[in-house]
């Protein structure tokens, strides 16, 4: 639904300064602008479809511009005319939910479209600085909208430009002007677009092609059976992958028990290293034993030795020096007294003793010196033993004086110190190999009977099943690999196939999908044509007939008894006995312009595409009855109605006027003063300027000559 | 504006009654229609935007092949 709200229009032409504003109110949905010819009405028709088509809406011709300027503009003194219009108006959208329902927002825009023109010699205007704006007009203020050129197509389209905004003189083209292809695309084009048949149409095109696509593809894959024998050899593959896991499993368990078992042969081996080899042990034993008895050797040379010492001479010497000293001091005494020796005893036994007697007479064996010498020794033994042993004491300890000054106990002690050193070394080396004897012999007894080679062996034995195992699982992996390697082969092949199959079944569901959705767009095709054309026909028949008033009760007498819209589009107006008449010739003027008004609001009705009808002079070549009825028609059937009347048009209408229209302007021509104009215009240039006179008034700005005197009129207060 | 789109949907409604929905799967009629209000959604954008239209269809199609093996239709 779009309705407008309000204008104006800047250096537009005539229009140089012009605002008002549309009647929006449902109850009185009509706006009249009342001016006299020349007064602005085309212009500002032309204005306000320029403000929602931009130049398309200006008839232009290549070499042929439009000028938008005011004739009358002063280029000299303003070389430059910025020329305007704004156009505000509420748009109401649809937009259809996800379960085909739709929600209706409303908001309300405001076009301003502008530009700068050039003025020139000859009459036209280059024109610079063409601008569009487009403005959403909320609480908070104006927000711009993007895509302006966009957004009004999206709402009003160009197509639709001359359903809308009607020229009454021209209104006519739609059924009488050019060839019958030229009205039939025109109206083809209306009808077609708003009854929705080029958006069916479009749409039924687009999904064609998806379904074309779908059929070409669906061809090229056709169905399948391989997947289900790939099925077949998935499945024995599962169980080749199940007895190959069993085995890898079973290798894997047995070699992890081997591996625990060869960890547990090293441990062992470790620990016994740890504790001793038995024949490392062994051995160790036997050395130990051997140091045991040369050490139990040694200790007992060296205390024999040490008891050797206390054997030594030296040792009794030493202890014997201080009596054999006060002896032999005793002894000499006895001596220098002569109480000792036995002179001639020791003298002579002495003498024997070195074969030469004191006296220098050989003592030699055999020889009779020495035999009186011995006889004389045995004579003398007989002497005391006292003083005998005490002579013995005195030679002894003369004997001994050297000795006593050499040998004392002090070197002795040093000697036993030293050799008790030894001794006790020699015990502690003892010592000591006993004690390493008795620890290793402890070892030994503690050593388990298992022997490090035994237990080598076994792990030795474990490794080579070690290996076997290796093997074994390895061979499961292979199997594995391989049979894992098919699978997924096949599986891919599988799924390809499968896929496929899915494709197939998806494109089967998109083929059924795409064909509801054409066969339902061709159904609604088929019944916008046939439903809603029948119904925008006999909608046109019934305005038609309302607004030439014809008699239907006897409609065998009525010169137009029907109008209709052919399956080609085409307006037919048929007359007595079914004859077809002619729009171009059969009908007069006001017919003519009924039959394209009815057509319209007909259409406009049906479709439901509510947009304001802006007609420029509708009731021209009309009168009495069929005027009225043509205007009362158009009030009530239009969503809203903005007519632009000539004082001569409004005649006769004036009770409608009161009843339909929420809205009045009086456009007047400077231009016209004063020759029509019955006050001098308070602006010297061309231009309109507007009042709010209704159709039953006038005031200082319209009024015109003779207006006091029409009992129609009334002054209208400034 | 050019099109009243609640009446086009409305048109739309009353031809997809036509379809056998015991043929397809249940609530496929509603699917159908939601599928074509968007069609109708995206004809409509393309008429002033030029967008990607056919492109757009199809996705539509497609998604409602979608709805259709979703709900086991066999076809």
């Amino acid at each position: 639904m779009l309705k407008l709200r309000r204008a104006r229009f800047s250096n537009f032409r005539l229009l140089r300064d012009v605002e008002l504003s549309f009647s929006v109110d449902d109850a009185k949905r009509l706006t009249v602008i009342r001016a006299e010819n020349e007064s602005g009405k085309t212009t500002m028709l032309t204005a306000l479809q320029w403000a929602f088509f931009g130049d398309a809406a200006l008839d232009e011709s290549p070499g042929r511009p439009a000028r938008l300027y005011p004739i009358d503009w002063d280029a000299t003194a303003e070389p430059r005319v910025p020329v305007s219009v704004e156009v505000e108006f509420d748009y109401a959208s649809e937009t259809t939910l996800k379960d085909g329902s739709s929600v209706r927002s409303e908001e309300t825009f405001l076009i301003r479209r502008s530009c700068t023109e050039h003025p020139n010699e000859d009459g036209a205007g280059a024109r610079t600085n063409n601008s569009l704006m487009l403005y959403r007009l909320e609480a908070k203020g104006d927000e711009p909208v993007a895509n302006p050129q966009v957004e009004l197509e999206d709402k009003f389209p160009v197509g639709l430009r001359e359903l809308f905004f009607t020229d009454g003189d021209r209104a006519q083209t739609w059924i009488e002007v050019g060839t019958q292809g030229v009205k039939r695309a025109r109206v083809q084009n209306a009808i077609r677009s708003l009854l929705g048949l080029d958006l069916i149409e479009k749409a039924q095109d687009h999904v064609k092609e998806t379904l074309n696509s779908f059929n070409r593809e669906l061809k090229s894959i056709g169905p399948n059976t391989e997947a289900g024998k790939l099925g077949d050899r998935l499945a024995e593959i599962e169980v080749e992958l199940a007895e190959s896991e069993k085995a890898k499993g079973d290798a894997t368990e047995a070699l992890g028990r081997i591996e625990e078992q060869i960890q547990d042969y090293e441990n062992r081996i470790g620990e016994a290293l740890r504790q001793g080899d038995r024949d490392d042990l062994q051995r160790q034993v036997s050395s130990a034993n051997d140091q045991l008895k040369a050490a139990e050797r040694t200790e007992v040379q060296l205390q024999r030795q040490h008891s050797d010492l206390f054997k030594d001479t030296s040792l009794a010497l030493g202890l014997l020096a201080p009596h054999v000293r006060r002896a032999r001091g005793l002894l000499a005494g006895l001596k220098e007294r002569g109480t000792i020796p036995q002179k001639f005893l020791p003298i002579l036994e002495e003498a024997v003793d070195q074969g030469v007697c004191v006296c220098g007479t050989s003592l030699a064996k055999g020889t009779p010196t020495r035999k009186h010498v011995c006889d004389l020794i045995d004579e003398h033994k007989k002497v005391d033993a006292i003083v005998d042993r005490l002579t013995d004491l005195n030679v002894l300890a003369s004997r001994l004086g050297t000795s006593l000054d050499v040998e004392d106990a002090v070197g002795w002690s040093q000697r036993a110190r030293d050799s008790f050193q030894l001794v006790s070394g020699a015990q502690e080396t003892l010592r000591t190999a006993q004690e390493r004897a008795k620890e290793l012999e402890r070892q030994l007894e503690g050593l388990p009977d298992t022997a490090v080679a035994d237990l080598t062996k076994a792990k030795k034995a474990a490794e080579e099943q070690r290996k076997v195992q290796i093997r074994s699982e390895r061979e499961a992996e292979i199997k594995i690999h391989t049979v894992e390697r098919e699978r997924t082969e096949l599986t891919k092949r599988r799924d390809q196939l499968l896929r496929s199959e899915k494709k197939y079944a998806r494109l089967r569901a998109n083929l059924r999908a795409a064909e509801d959705i054409h066969g339902v767009l061709a159904l609604t095709f088929a019944a916008i044509q046939q439903g809603k054309m029948r119904e925008v026909s006999e909608e046109m028949n019934r305005l038609f007939l309302g607004m030439i008033v014809a008699n239907t009760e006897q409609a065998q007498k009525a010169i137009i008894q029907k109008a209709e819209i052919t399956d080609d589009y085409d307006i037919v107006v048929t007359g007595p006995q079914g004859r077809r008449l002619d729009p171009d010739r059969d009908l007069n003027g006001a017919s003519r312009r009924a039959l394209t008004l009815s057509f319209i609001l007909a259409l406009t009705n049906v479709s439901g595409v509510e947009a304001p009808n802006v007609i420029d002079t509708p009731l021209g070549m009309t009168s009495g009855l069929v005027r009225h009825s043509i205007l009362r028609t158009a009030a009530e059937n239009a969503t809203q109605l903005v007519l632009f009347l000539t004082p001569a048009e409004i005649r006769d209408v004036e009770d409608l006027l009161d009843e339909y229209a929420g809205a009045m302007w009086t456009m007047s021509n400077t231009a016209h003063y004063p020759t029509m104009l019955a006050n001098e215009p308070p602006a010297s240039d061309l231009r309109v300027v507007l009042c709010q006179c209704g159709h039953r008034q006038f005031c200082s700005v319209c009024e015109r000559n003779g207006d006091e005197l029409n009992d129609r009129l009334v002054r209208r207060p400034s | 504006m050019a099109v009243n789109k609640a009446q086009l949907i409305e048109t739309l409604k009353q031809q997809v009654s036509a379809i056998d929905e015991s043929a397809r799967i249940a609530g496929y009629r509603q699917e159908l229609l939601v599928t074509l209000a968007e069609i109708v959604e995206v004809e409509s954008a393309n008429r002033v935007r030029k967008t990607s239209v056919q492109q757009d269809v199809t996705a539509k199609c497609e998604a409602l092949g979608m709805a259709l093996l979703d709900g086991g239709w066999q076809g």
